[in-house]
C-alpha cells in the first residue's frame, strides 16, 4: 500500500533534483527545464495531499500552477529565442553584461 | 468530495476595479487597431483613461468591507489605498513612457497592455484572501514583467535582464508554491482565515513541515520584495529593463509584495510571529545595510536607484517588525511616497535617454542644472527625498517608521533600539549618495558640451505631480494619513 508519506518523499526527492539543476546547469533550457520539474513536484504534494485529506481545494490549485506553468514556459521559450537571436548561445554565464 | 460555492452578482460587484481593468485590457487590444503600427500615443491615453475609470470605482467602494468568492477577494480599506497606489504609478509610468518608447526606438503598442495586466496582477496581490489568490496575482504581475523586462528586445542588456527575472523568478515561485503546498497539507486549508483559525484550534504547536512550508512561503514574498539575500536579480533587472519599465517594477510591484507579505503576516501567521519574526529581524538589518553600502559605490544612477530600492524594503521591514498600529500606517504611507519619489527619479532618467546614449552615468549628469534646468531641479526634490531630508515627504515616512520601532521598544520590545540604531545610520550613509548626484548635477562642469533639453509635456506633467505630491505629502501629511488610518489592517494584539 503505498501511503501519503512515500507521495511526499517521491516529491521532495524531485524537487530536490530541480533545485539542483537550476543550480549547477548552465544551458537558459535546461534549467528551464529544472524548474518545471519543480513545478510539477509541488503538482505532486498537492494531489497528494488532496487526496489523502479528501478535499478538493489541491486538486482545483494544480490546475492553476500548469495553467501558469504554461504561460511562464511560452514567454520564457520567447525571452530565450530573443537572446539567442542577438548573443547566439543560450549559456547563462555568457550573460555577464551587467555587474557590480 | 464537493465543490460548495455560489457566487451572486454581488461578488463581482465587489470587484468593480478589476473588472474595469480586464475591460479596458482588451479594448485597448481593439484601440490598438486605430493607430498605425509604430505610434502608440493613442493607446498610451486609453490606457491612463481606463486606469482613471478603475480609480473611480475603486474610490466608490471606500468602505466597503467585504470577502467575496468564497473568501477568495477581500475588499477592505488596506486592499483600495493599494489599488490607488497600483494607479498612480500606472498613470506616472504610462505618462513617461508616451516620450520615452519612441524615443528608445521600441514603439510598440501592447508596452502598455502588458503594463494594464501587471496592474491587475497587483490589484489581484493587494485583495487577495487565499494563498491561490496570491499566487495567481504573483503570477499576473510576474508574467507580464517578464515580457516587460525584455521589451526593448534589440537590446542585449533588456535580453539579460528579462533572462535573470525570469528564471530567478520562476525559481522562487517553486519555493512559494512548495511552502503553499506543504501549509495545505497541514492546515488543510489555503484560506488566510482558515489557517489563522487552524492555529487557534490547535492544541499543540505546529509541526516541523508547517514551519518548513512558512518559511518557504516567506521565502518566495520575499523574493517579490527584493530583501536581502534574495535580492541579487532587482540591480540587473532595474538597469538592463527599460527605464519606465524600472520604475514601475521598483514602485508597483514593490508596493504590491509589501501588501501581500503584510497580509499573509497579519492575517494567516500572527500566530507563527515567533517564528517569522527573528528571520525579518536579520534580513531587515542584512537588507538596509547592504543594499545602502552598495549603493555608495555605483557609478551607473539605475542601478544606484536599484539598490536604493533594496535599502528602502529594509526600512520598510521595520514597520512589519514593529507590528503595531503605527507601523501599519507607516507602511501604507511610506510606499505611497516612495511611489512618487521613485517614479520621479526614473522619470527623469527616462526623459534623458537617447536612442543610442544611456545617460544614466553619474558622469552624463554633470552640469545638468544648465543644459535642463527643470530635470535637474526636479531630480534634485526626488533625491532630497528619498535621502530622507525636510520638508520632503521621504523624511516623513523614514519617521514614522521609526517611531514605530521607538514605540515597541518602550513597550517592552528590547531588541527594537538596536534595529533603530542600525536604520537611522544607515538613513544618514544613503544621504551621502543621494546628494552626490545633486552635487554631480549644480557643481560639475560637464565633460563634454551637450545640447539642451527640451521638456517633454508628458514627461514634465507626470514630474510636477510626483514633485507636487511629494511636497504636499511632506508638509501637511495629515490629509493623507487620516485617510491611511481608516484602512489599516486589523493587528491582532
Amino acid at each position: 500500500m503505498i501511503g501519503l508519506n512515500d507521495y511526499l518523499i517521491l516529491a521532495a526527492i524531485l524537487f530536490a533534483i530541480g533545485v539542483t539543476g537550476v543550480l549547477t546547469r548552465r544551458n537558459a533550457i535546461v534549467i528551464f527545464m529544472s524548474i518545471e520539474l519543480m513545478l510539477n513536484s509541488v503538482n505532486l504534494t498537492f494531489v497528494a495531499f488532496a487526496h489523502f485529506m479528501n478535499s478538493l481545494d489541491g486538486q482545483i490549485f494544480v490546475f492553476f500552477i500548469m495553467t501558469v506553468a504554461a504561460a511562464e514556459v511560452a514567454v520564457g521559450l520567447a525571452i530565450i529565442i530573443s537572446i539567442f537571436r542577438n548573443k547566439k548561445t543560450v549559456n547563462v554565464d555568457d550573460m555577464n553584461i551587467m555587474k557590480w | 468530495m464537493q465543490l460548495d460555492m455560489t457566487i451572486t452578482s454581488y461578488d463581482f460587484s465587489m470587484i468593480w476595479p478589476q473588472i474595469a481593468v480586464v475591460v479596458f485590457l482588451l479594448a485597448g487590444l481593439l484601440v490598438d487597431l486605430l493607430d498605425k503600427r509604430g505610434e502608440t500615443t493613442t493607446i498610451g491615453i486609453f490606457s491612463i483613461f481606463g486606469m482613471i475609470v478603475a480609480g473611480a470605482f475603486t474610490i466608490g467602494l471606500w468602505n466597503s468591507a467585504a470577502t467575496v468568492f468564497d473568501g477568495m477577494i477581500i475588499v477592505d480599506n488596506y486592499s483600495l489605498v493599494f489599488n490607488l497606489i497600483f494607479i498612480l504609478g500606472f498613470i506616472l509610468t504610462a505618462l513617461i513612457s508616451i516620450r520615452s518608447l519612441p524615443r528608445e526606438g521600441y514603439n510598440y503598442s501592447e508596452y502598455y497592455i502588458l503594463l494594464m495586466g501587471a496592474t491587475l496582477g497587483m490589484m489581484i496581490m493587494a485583495s487577495a484572501g487565499n494563498l491561490l489568490t496570491v499566487f495567481i496575482g504573483i503570477e499576473t504581475l510576474s508574467i507580464s514583467l517578464y515580457v516587460l523586462a525584455g521589451f526593448a528586445r534589440k537590446r542585449e542588456e533588456s535580453n539579460e535582464a528579462a533572462l535573470k527575472y525570469l528564471l530567478l523568478g520562476a525559481f522562487s515561485t517553486g519555493f512559494l508554491l512548495y511552502g503553499i503546498a506543504l501549509i495545505y497539507g497541514t492546515t488543510g486549508t489555503t484560506d488566510l482565515t482558515g489557517i489563522r483559525d487552524f492555529f487557534i484550534l490547535s492544541q499543540s504547536g505546529p509541526s516541523i513541515v508547517l514551519i518548513a512550508g512558512v518559511m518557504l512561503l516567506l521565502a518566495g514574498l520575499m523574493f517579490k520584495v527584493s530583501l536581502v539575500p534574495f535580492h541579487m536579480w532587482a540591480p540587473d533587472l532595474y538597469q538592463g529593463a527599460p527605464t519606465p519599465v524600472a520604475a514601475f517594477m521598483s514602485t508597483g510591484a514593490k508596493a504590491a509584495a509589501f501588501a501581500v507579505l503584510f497580509r499573509v503576516l497579519v492575517t494567516a501567521l500572527p500566530a507563527m510571529i515567533e517564528y517569522w519574526r527573528p528571520v525579518l529581524y536579520v534580513i531587515a538589518i542584512l537588507t538596509m545595510t547592504i543594499g545602502n553600502i552598495t549603493a555608495i559605490s555605483q557609478q551607473n544612477i539605475k542601478r544606484m536607484l536599484a539598490f536604493s530600492s533594496i535599502a528602502h524594503a529594509g526600512y520598510l521591514v521595520i514597520a512589519i517588525l514593529a507590528f503595531n498600529q503605527l507601523g501599519a500606517t507607516a507602511i501604507m504611507y511610506y510606499l505611497l511616497v516612495y511611489t512618487l519619489m521613485n517614479l520621479g527619479a526614473f522619470g527623469v532618467l527616462a526623459a534623458m535617454r537617447r536612442k543610442n546614449q544611456a545617460n544614466e552615468t553619474l558622469a552624463s549628469f554633470a552640469g545638468l542644472a544648465n543644459r535642463a534646468p527643470f530635470y535637474a531641479a526636479m531630480m534634485a526634490v526626488f533625491m532630497l527625498s528619498l535621502a530622507g531630508i525636510p520638508p520632503m515627504a521621504g523624511f516623513i515616512g523614514k519617521f514614522m517608521i521609526f517611531s514605530a520601532a521607538i514605540k515597541e521598544y518602550s513597550a517592552g520590545q528590547s531588541d527594537m533600539l538596536p534595529l533603530v540604531i542600525i536604520a537611522v545610520t544607515n538613513a544618514v550613509v544613503s544621504v551621502f549618495f543621494y546628494l552626490r548626484v545633486v552635487v554631480v548635477m549644480y557643481m560639475n562642469e560637464p565633460e563634454q558640451d551637450l545640447d539642451s533639453e527640451p521638456v517633454n509635456l508628458a514627461a514634465g506633467l507626470s514630474l510636477i505631480i510626483s514633485a507636487a505630491g511629494i511636497f504636499f505629502l511632506g508638509i501637511v501629511p495629515s490629509y493623507a494619513l487620516d485617510f491611511i488610518q481608516n484602512a489599516i489592517l486589523n493587528l491582532p494584539k
